[in-house]
């Protein structure tokens, strides 16, 4: 059912998306399954001996098919979240499913880390991008909460923050895949964020110039104040845990109103209850 | 890396065969295994295909297996065709009045670290093995025939 509605969807692109599909086509291409196959054991070190991840859920996800993956994020531009759940999908996998994760464009364009990203199959952020990812039957990653989840206080490091952005089921009722939510808990203790500098960042007019809607400011390594966490920082080795939900087909659920405020509700009220209750069975944060 | 784990049970190569040779058993006893899913109609013989993985510290691997040896009462040996790079025996050979069990996987991680990871996960994975021959021995010498009730008569007169 999933595959022939992605089929009527193909059909459906409209001329002049068809360009820009076809260059992000290369993109996609730079994805290299034997780089990413040598990279996983370096990867397994981080996530088992460093951040103590445990990974619940995967059995839930579909064996085949497109997905899109909906994941809340945090550890500031040092998200130990995105490292676990591509680590333990290509593990549970195989590098041989295709799963790209969309990044902002700082990422992927930086000299060196954007050539590395892209290989690893991130692809710069947008609803094109993703609608062509799922168009070629591969799945997608996207964090809606984007910057401002990232970097949001520690006193909210509890909170699922996709900032009422609904993009993710737009994208999900035109591609016409299911929804896995990702949720994940414990980055947020791997520095001190300690203001998101919304204020600030919209003072700056940063969104105008860099697509910033913040300015965080936070306690880190090395830096001690850090500003921006432009270069990133030395994450504290904090307990990681993450759970894939059950799939939610919000076309099948919502119909038309699939990209409403009431899906939008629902879904991230699923991810909210199930944090809320891996922070209740945290023993000593953010050690065990 | 190499990983193998052998035990002695208390019972003839046919008793033994019964659990070793029956691969839709292993989920039942194999320590660490989280999916065992067949993924041909054979489930046993040269050619079955199933797809395995096991809980290695924090995430789950393996890929998708095929038998490529198979001899009754001996041993079965297996290789992966995608995911993890391995392959692995299951062997039995007659030892006084029991049955020696070798366990043993073999597997290839590439790659920077991949030499300190396979010593890490190769001490979890000979430990899983350790675990599933005490399984199988406890299986094999006490409850076996549990499963098969109406086998022997209850005075033990068949």
């Amino acid at each position: 059912m999933i595959g022939s509605r992605m089929d009527e969807k193909l059909d459906l692109i409209e001329p002049e998306k068809r360009a820009f599909v076809s260059g992000v086509a290369a993109d996609l291409e730079a994805r290299d399954p034997e780089y990413i196959r040598s990279q996983l054991p370096l990867m397994w070190l981080l996530t088992t001996l460093y951040f103590r991840a445990e990974v619940k859920g995967f059995e839930r996800i579909p064996e085949e098919g497109p997905l899109l993956f909906v994941a809340n994020h945090s550890g500031g531009n040092m998200t130990p979240d995105s490292i676990v759940f591509t680590l333990a999908f290509n593990t549970y996998f195989g590098v041989e499913r295709p799963l790209h994760a969309l990044a902002h464009a700082l990422v992927t364009s930086y000299p060196i880390l954007g050539t590395l990203a892209k290989k690893w199959g991130i692809v710069t952020a947008g609803p094109e991008a993703a609608k062509a990812i799922l168009v070629r039957g591969h799945s997608v990653l996207v964090y809606p909460g984007g910057d401002v989840e990232v970097h949001r206080p520690w006193t909210a490091r509890h909170e699922i923050r996709f900032d009422g952005r609904k993009g993710f089921l737009r994208l999900a009722k035109e591609a016409g895949v299911p929804i896995v939510p990702v949720v994940s808990l414990g980055g947020q203790d791997t520095y001190m964020p300690l203001t998101d500098g919304r204020a600030i960042a919209k003072a700056l007019r940063l969104d105008k110039l860099a697509r910033l809607k913040v300015l965080p400011i936070s306690l880190a390594l090395p830096w001690g104040l850090n500003i921006g966490d432009f270069l990133g920082h030395i994450p504290l080795p904090a307990k990681i845990r993450q759970e894939v939900l059950e799939p939610i087909d919000v076309v099948a659920k919502f119909g038309d109103d699939a990209d409403s405020d009431d899906a939008y509700d629902y879904v991230t009220g699923r991810m909210q209850e199930t944090l809320t209750a891996m922070a209740a069975s945290r023993v000593l944060p953010p050690f065990v | 890396m190499r990983v193998q784990q052998s035990i002695v049970i208390d019972r003839p190569p046919k008793d033994v065969w019964r659990l070793i040779g029956d691969l839709t058993r292993y989920p039942s006893f194999f320590a660490g295994i989280t999916k065992w899913d067949p993924k041909s109609e054979e489930r046993s013989g040269v050619g079955a295909r199933y797809r395995v993985l096991m809980q290695v510290g924090s995430i789950q691997a393996g890929g998708t297996l095929h038998v490529t040896e198979w001899q009754e009462n001996v041993g079965i040996a297996w290789e992966s065709e995608a995911g993890i790079q391995m392959s692995g025996r299951s062997e039995i050979e007659p030892e006084g009045a029991g049955t020696r069990v070798r366990l043993e996987i073999d597997f290839t991680l590439p790659g920077p670290g991949g030499w300190l990871v396979e010593r890490i996960a190769g001490r979890i994975v000979g430990r899983n093995l350790w675990a599933t021959l005490l399984a199988a021995r406890r299986i094999i010498e006490h409850e076996q025939d549990e499963a098969q009730p109406f086998s022997r008569s209850p005075l033990g007169r068949s």
